[in-house]
């Protein structure tokens, strides 16, 4: 009885669909064809090289990962993509990230007010950047986000165009509510403010406003944050706090970046 | 636009293949004994004083039927052939013994008209057996015959199925088809001695239609073997589709067929009936499987029946019992003459069922059928490709540190790399279609090149 040989490269191992590759092969109208491939490598801690060095760090690695089953939801099946350089000889030490510009605080505040029913909403800006100590001009081809992937819950937020609920942007809606918008950027060369006040082509700027959806109420609030209500002298104030994320992605470099937002209930 | 993250498979990178799954059934004895499990649909309705109901076929669940999480195993029903002969102007029926014997007529509509004192739905066992015929024959006119072998045009009259009795297997547990040369069946082929039952009124009732052959004392007799053996195990009878992976037939009609052997003990098989495999049905041979002169006794449901008073020969001696409206006695002490033909003619199709599964199966844990079943996969298996240069980096949030600095190499002259875990497989919109998984991690680095093979299957 011998050992199975561990150095071959050809492994076969077998695919699920995801829930939006089901939909789309109902479709039946040929929307569901396979045409490209990317890797993940969402179960890896790589933090393991810088705690353990290379070689234990690897074997670590390697050995002590278990990896989880496919997910059919396609917003979670793949997290963190493999990359590729446009220049096979290019080494890099940065890859792109993603950095909220506006608003400058962390954390997007969004307010429901139960006597105006004016919609709020609130300018995102994010670019898909290299930090200024990499020293480089030039983001590769390959890792310019052109486009980005905006996902939100679509019983809580909503993605605005003009003032209004944007639908056209929308590329999907997964079986949680969450809403997958693609939405170009734009070309955003030159120094901004500290710390990308450096010049960087291949940098692209996502901006767009986001909002509470027109028909959030209270019953939203108990379903997906807290409510409590408190009378002072005879008048009952509600009170709400939702916490959810929005998450985006560049199309291209595989960049994630959560942003936290609160609603209140005023 | 050039994107870091997806690489396009090219027309080479993929392959179309088939592959059959097997999967093994086991459906055991008393999943179909059980009264519980057996879903009836009480299509038919007859009778003025005191009507009776019955279904056309009952459906056998591996429990309590009315359990959410019961799942149907097969559909039985029972038939009888019979056709209408036209000779000399005149119209008259023949085919099985179970309908010629009641000597019904032909109305000017070709409606065949029984009497109802001696007969119980026999236009609905005859429309059973047509309906079969035409699904699985291609004629509702043909007759079933026990090889498959033989086409309508026989002449051989022994190899006639006139009495059947048919088990549909459930789409869950057929599934595409199932596999040739793996049907195997265990009951018992005659019912037992009355003589062996104890003197109550439940024996009396259930006599030997409708008591288990496990009951102590009670076996079950040998038919192919002339002498009266008593030993239950030995009685037993083994149903086999021998030889049927390189001996069948192809039905334009109904796809492969082959023939069912009956074994018992060191007998010769005998040919009993037909399996249809890739419409999941088994054609019994009623008057081979069992014995239409067995002799029979109980009580079963016939419309517009009068309460009355019968006695029953059982082991101590005889036993009155009480049977209220829309009973019928048969075998009692003054129906001697009665044996499984006359049941087939006076019983519903529920009773006929029950009787099979309550006094040909016994209610324990063994199998009492046995196949196996086939899908066919339709795989896609798609070569990913990586090349040296492809997939060395990551975008894992622990690739990189707060600045955004990757983590794993110190200088630009390290090598870098990345481990992969995971496949998508993408359409050009970039929605993701489906999601393989390695078991173990695979390091990927500017000196090696890696192809994954995914399958996808439908």
């Amino acid at each position: 009885m011998g050992f199975l040989d561990h150095t071959t490269n050809n492994v076969i191992i077998d695919a699920v669909l995801t829930e939006r590759g089901r939909e789309l092969l109902a479709r039946n109208d040929g929307s569901f064809r396979i045409d490209s491939f990317a890797f993940g490598d969402d179960e890896i801690d790589y933090s393991n090289i810088v705690k353990y060095g290379l070689n234990i760090g690897k074997e670590k690695i390697e050995k002590n990962t278990p990896i989880f089953e496919a997910q059919t939801n396609e917003n979670l099946a793949l997290k963190y993509n493999n990359i590729t350089l446009s220049n096979s000889n290019l080494r890099i030490l940065y890859v792109p990230t993603l950095q909220k510009i506006a608003p400058a605080i962390p954390t997007i505040s969004l307010t429901l007010n139960t006597s105006n029913t004016s919609v709020v909403f609130q300018t995102i800006e994010v670019i898909s950047t290299l930090p200024k100590e990499s020293g480089q001009t030039l983001i590769d081809s390959n890792l310019a986000d052109l486009s980005f992937e905006v996902k939100m819950n679509s019983l809580i937020l909503s993605v605005y165009n003009s003032g209004l609920a944007d639908t056209s942007r929308v590329i999907d809606e997964d079986e949680n509510f969450v809403k997958t918008y693609r939405i170009d950027g734009t070309p955003s060369y030159s120094s901004l403010a500290a710390p990308n006040d450096f010049s960087l082509s291949n940098r692209y700027k996502l901006s767009f406003d986001v909002g509470l959806i027109s028909n959030l109420n209270t019953t939203g609030f108990e379903q997906f944050g807290t409510l409590t209500s408190t009378t002072v002298n005879n008048v009952t104030v509600l009170n709400g706090t939702i916490n959810t994320y929005i998450e985006i992605v560049g199309l291209s470099s595989g960049a994630r970046l959560l942003i936290p937002v609160e609603i209140t209930l005023n | 636009m050039t994107v870091a993250r997806l690489k396009t498979l090219d027309p080479t990178d993929r392959r179309s293949e088939k592959a059959r799954l097997n999967q093994l059934i086991d459906i055991i004895s008393s999943d179909i004994s059980t009264e519980a499990n057996r879903r009836k649909y009480p299509a038919f309705v007859s009778g003025i004083t005191t009507p009776i109901t019955s279904s056309l076929h009952n459906t056998i669940f591996d429990q309590d039927h009315t359990l959410q999480s019961s799942n149907a195993l097969f559909d039985i029903s029972f038939g009888v052939y019979a056709k209408t002969q036209i000779t000399n102007n005149t119209s008259t029926i023949t085919g099985s013994a179970v309908v010629t014997e009641l000597n019904g007529t032909i109305d000017s509509a070709g409606k065949y008209n029984f009497s109802n004192t001696t007969s119980n739905m026999m236009r609905e066992k005859i429309n059973v057996y047509r309906q079969y015929a035409q699904s699985l024959l291609g004629d509702s006119g043909s007759v079933f015959r026990s090889s498959h072998t033989e086409t309508d045009a026989s002449t051989d009259n022994t190899t006639k199925i006139q009495e059947a009795l048919f088990i549909n297997v459930k789409r869950l547990f057929k599934r595409d088809n199932i596999a040739k040369g793996t049907f195997g069946m265990k009951f018992y082929n005659r019912t037992g001695d009355r003589n062996e039952l104890t003197n109550d009124d439940a024996h009396a009732l259930s006599g030997t239609l409708f008591t288990s052959p496990q009951t102590t004392g009670f076996k079950g007799r040998s038919k192919l073997i002339s002498t009266s053996a008593e030993d239950p195990v030995f009685n037993q009878v083994t149903i086999l589709d021998t030889n049927a992976s390189t001996s069948y037939s192809v039905n334009p009609v109904s796809g492969e067929v082959s023939t069912l052997k009956m074994y018992l003990g060191s007998a010769l098989p005998v040919n009993v009936g037909l399996i249809f495999y890739d419409m999941g049905v088994i054609v019994l041979d009623v008057n081979k499987i069992f014995d239409l002169n067995d002799a029979v006794q109980g009580v079963i449901n016939f419309p517009d029946e009068i309460a009355s008073t019968k006695i029953f020969a059982l082991k101590g001696g005889e036993q009155s019992v009480n049977l209220p409206a829309g009973q019928k006695a048969i075998g009692h002490t003054t129906d001697t003459g009665a044996n499984l033909k006359k049941f087939l003619q006076l019983a519903t199709v529920d009773d006929i069922i029950k009787h099979f599964c309550e006094a040909r199966f016994t209610d324990t844990s063994n199998t009492a059928i046995t196949f196996q079943n086939e899908t066919i996969i339709n795989s896609t298996i798609f070569f990913c490709n990586a090349a040296a240069s492809d997939f060395n980096y990551s975008t894992n949030p622990t690739y990189i540190d707060a600045n955004g600095k990757i983590v794993i190499v110190k200088n630009i002259t390290d090598q870098p790399f990345s481990y992969i875990t995971t496949v998508g497989l993408y359409n050009n919109a970039g929605d993701l279609l489906a999601v393989a998984k390695l078991s173990r991690p695979i390091e990927k680095n500017p000196n090696n090149q890696l192809t994954i093979r995914v399958r996808l299957d439908y």
